[in-house]
């Protein structure tokens, strides 16, 4: 599919180019199988449910980050990093995900040094 | 790729498109800023999806729909949300009924849908949030 259209003369700014369905959601096949591993087995979801589900995450993903980025602006950082999410999240209200992926952060940060010290054996 | 990694499930690629997507173009994202966000993600689907499962479940039905999930959303606090994919819902059903009328009139059926204008919720919600959406579900285990 064409990303730009129209003539070469016409500028389209960055923001209200087309972005591909592909490229602006995550893959159905992945959300589809999340959302089974909730339910009971014997249920079902709607390809429309997993359109709307598709939707929601992209544009929870794009909330979360924007407030992010702003703390980063005025931080005058160019480096969103794991803190930037667990604040933006505190910060939104959704604290109760925040605390947990703090611990998330801390257990990753610790795997990170254990991988580190303990470089995996080549050949 | 070890078995935490693949439990995530989402690929990493994907998020991390979706968040440059609404970021200053000289913006970095550090690895580890996009795992919090493919787990914060994992776990925002199966809280959504899992009060939709309740619901059917009450009502005897086996398939989730749209309009589950939209629910859903409401019953957990994310009404902005909730009121943008149900906006959605109606231009993809639309959307449905005049790929079947296109069908039906060409009987080509590999014509592609065309996808539905992307939500722009970011921008308003942003400005609305005032009652904080509650807990995410217990982990079990």
């Amino acid at each position: 599919m064409m990303d730009n259209v129209g003539g070469s003369s016409s500028n389209i700014a960055e923001n209200s180019g087309i972005i591909r369905e592909q490229d602006r959601l995550l893959p159905i096949a992945n959300v589809g199988k999340i959302m089974k591993q909730i339910l009971p087995p014997n249920a079902k979801i709607s390809k429309e449910s997993k359109e709307t589900m598709q939707e929601c995450v992209s544009e929870f993903i794009s909330f979360v980050t924007s407030e992010a980025s702003e703390k980063c602006r005025k931080e005058r950082r160019k480096t969103v990093n794991g803190d930037d999410i667990c604040w933006a999240l505190g910060s939104l209200g959704f604290d109760d995900y925040a605390e947990p992926l703090r611990r998330y952060l801390q257990r990753y940060r610790e795997q990170e040094l254990d991988r580190a010290n303990n470089p995996p054996k080549r050949g | 790729m070890d078995q935490d990694e693949q439990d995530r499930a989402l690929p990493i690629a994907n998020v991390s498109r979706i968040m440059k997507q609404i970021l200053p173009p000289s913006a970095k994202i550090s690895k580890e800023g996009k795992q919090v966000m493919q787990e914060c993600v994992t776990e925002f689907i199966s809280f959504v999806t899992g009060e939709a499962s309740d619901k059917c479940h009450k009502e005897n039905r086996k398939t989730v729909n749209g309009d589950d999930i939209c629910w859903a959303l409401s019953s957990l606090g994310f009404d902005n949300y909730a009121e943008a994919i149900g906006r959605y819902l109606h231009k993809y059903r639309q959307a449905e009924r005049e790929k079947i009328n296109h069908d039906k009139k060409y009987e080509n059926p590999h014509i592609n849908r065309a996808p539905p204008p992307p939500l722009l919720l970011s921008r308003v919600t942003r400005d609305k949030v005032e009652n904080p959406p509650p807990s995410p579900p217990n982990q079990s285990g």
